[in-house]
């Protein structure tokens, strides 16, 4: 995602637009700490919503088990490569593929999987190859867990690509100045949420007035908010833009 | 302020008067008089931002209990002030309008920490958030009577704390006396002499009330005739 690191708004920042609003000076409405935990909880649904913080890392390859835990603050498994050299120094690399169902116990073990060779009498799928199946590199991701092929085992290392939550449970939520107004309005919207449960009568109108000016479809803050996260990738639209009106034009020897 | 001492002497004075040697003593008349102001400093206060009423006290000392102690309601090892001055009862304990302490124990990381106002049962569930946990940079404060329980320094020295709290006017133990400027709100001057002077009205009505003298013995003639119109002339009941 592009945003420049020194344009983050801290949560002070944040608070103090909130605090005037909800006349909370003296954090006897809620804590604090409460007001950060909603701004961490916004950053998160954004995250969720629209993907657009994108990580990378290194692991050793789990050689023994050949699975593998996601990343703390992964959500969605973007890439997988294997490859030789030092950690975080390929030299030689692969691309894993995701195979439907494959499930293993570990390394000399066999495995099971919708497409497996070796499966010739199935009657409604034709199965892999056994020379194919030995020279793809696959896995499966479920519940937290990368389940690795057995010849992956070859390689020392693994670089995941993944999606991440712009601020991890626990952790300061800064907030990248292009959602500080939807920041500010979401955690605005959860004051309102409670004071409506306390109060219905008095406070339902500020409520559905909050509620309508952020979840508006096309120009409510939240929508904005994700269509910005979505858009700001501008040098990759227009690359890519770039690539296809080209047409291969060089490769066809024209 | 009041004490029930105060409150049972003057219900005292009330109950003692007497028609004949009918008189409101000085005193009395400044204690109503304290306990209006006071009641108009806590409606007021209850809807103006002011500071009229905020005594900052910046050396409050803390404390810690080695053992509990069930007589004045302490939890053994937690910290903890005596209020040192009485404060306006409003909600949300908002008689106390801040306390903060400074830490400068370590000189690389000073830091300020203004304590949050919980109670005993809404700071169970600060512990369940890592946003809210109570910790030295995020403390807490509950009230239970006079004492001050504080969360989240349990592990650090605390000498002092600064309050500021919300006094109510006390020209009889506190830093004021009667001939102290009150700056009692010009807007309700007429309704506490208006109170006052019900107060006294009605304390002068009330021992005719209670005077037993004897003097009215006679019960009420019931008519046992027929009433009739004074234009008629009676007619006579057969016998």
């Amino acid at each position: 995602m592009n945003f420049s690191t020194d344009r983050l708004i801290t949560p002070n920042e944040i608070l103090a637009d909130v605090v005037e609003e909800s006349q909370d000076y003296s954090f006897r409405e809620h804590t604090k700490g409460w007001y950060v935990s909603q701004m961490q909880q916004c950053l998160s649904e954004l995250s969720f919503d629209t993907f657009l913080l994108k990580l990378w890392d290194d692991f050793v390859f789990p050689a023994g088990t050949l699975a593998l835990a996601m990343p703390a603050n992964s959500f969605n498994i973007r890439r997988i490569y294997i490859y030789d050299g030092l950690l975080g120094s390929p030299s030689t690399q692969k691309r894993v593929r995701w195979k439907r169902n494959y499930a293993t116990r570990g390394a000399g073990m066999d495995f099971t999987a919708d497409n497996k060779a070796g499966t010739e009498d199935d009657p409604f799928m034709v199965p892999i190859s056994q020379s194919t199946q030995d020279d793809i590199y696959f896995a499966e991701m479920q519940n937290g867990v990368i389940t690795f092929s057995s010849n992956c085992a070859s390689f020392g290392f693994v670089r995941l690509y993944f999606n991440g939550s712009l601020a991890p449970i626990g952790e300061t939520p800064f907030v990248p100045e292009l959602f500080r107004q939807a920041v500010k309005e979401w955690v605005m919207l959860q004051v309102y949420r409670i004071r409506r449960n306390k109060n219905p009568r008095v406070h339902r109108t500020t409520y559905m007035d909050a509620y309508n000016e952020f979840h508006r479809r096309f120009d409510g803050t939240w929508a904005i908010a994700k269509l910005r996260a979505k858009r700001i990738d501008q040098q990759m639209a227009d690359d890519v833009k770039e690539y296809l009106s080209k047409m291969n034009i060089d490769n066809a020897g024209a | 302020m009041s004490t029930l001492r105060q409150l049972v002497s003057g219900i005292d004075i009330q109950l003692k008067q007497l028609p004949a040697s009918s008189d409101i003593p000085l005193n009395q008349l400044y204690l109503w008089g304290a306990f209006f102001v006071n009641k108009y400093i806590y409606l007021k206060g209850g809807v103006v931002s002011t500071g009229e009423y905020l005594y900052i006290l910046p050396d409050v000392a803390v404390a810690t209990t080695l053992l509990a102690n069930e007589a004045v309601n302490l939890v053994a090892g937690r910290k903890y002030s005596i209020l040192p001055r009485t404060i306006l009862d409003f909600p949300e304990d908002r008689g106390i309008e801040y306390i903060t302490w400074y830490n400068d124990l370590d000189p690389d990381h000073p830091f300020y920490a203004q304590f949050t106002r919980t109670t005993p049962v809404m700071a169970r569930r600060l512990y369940y958030s890592l946003y809210e946990t109570p910790s030295a940079e995020n403390p807490y404060f509950y009230r239970h009577g006079k004492y001050i329980g504080y969360l989240g320094i349990d592990d650090v020295i605390v000498a002092h704390v600064e309050m500021g709290l919300k006094c109510p006017f006390d020209p009889f133990s506190g830093d004021y006396s009667i001939d102290d400027d009150i700056s009692i709100l010009d807007e309700f001057a007429d309704e506490i002499q208006r109170s006052m002077l019900e107060m006294g009205r009605f304390e002068l009505m009330m021992p005719s009330d209670r005077t037993v003298d004897a003097a009215q013995t006679t019960t009420a003639q019931i008519p046992t005739t027929k009433l009739t119109s004074v234009n008629q002339s009676p007619t006579p009941q057969p016998e």
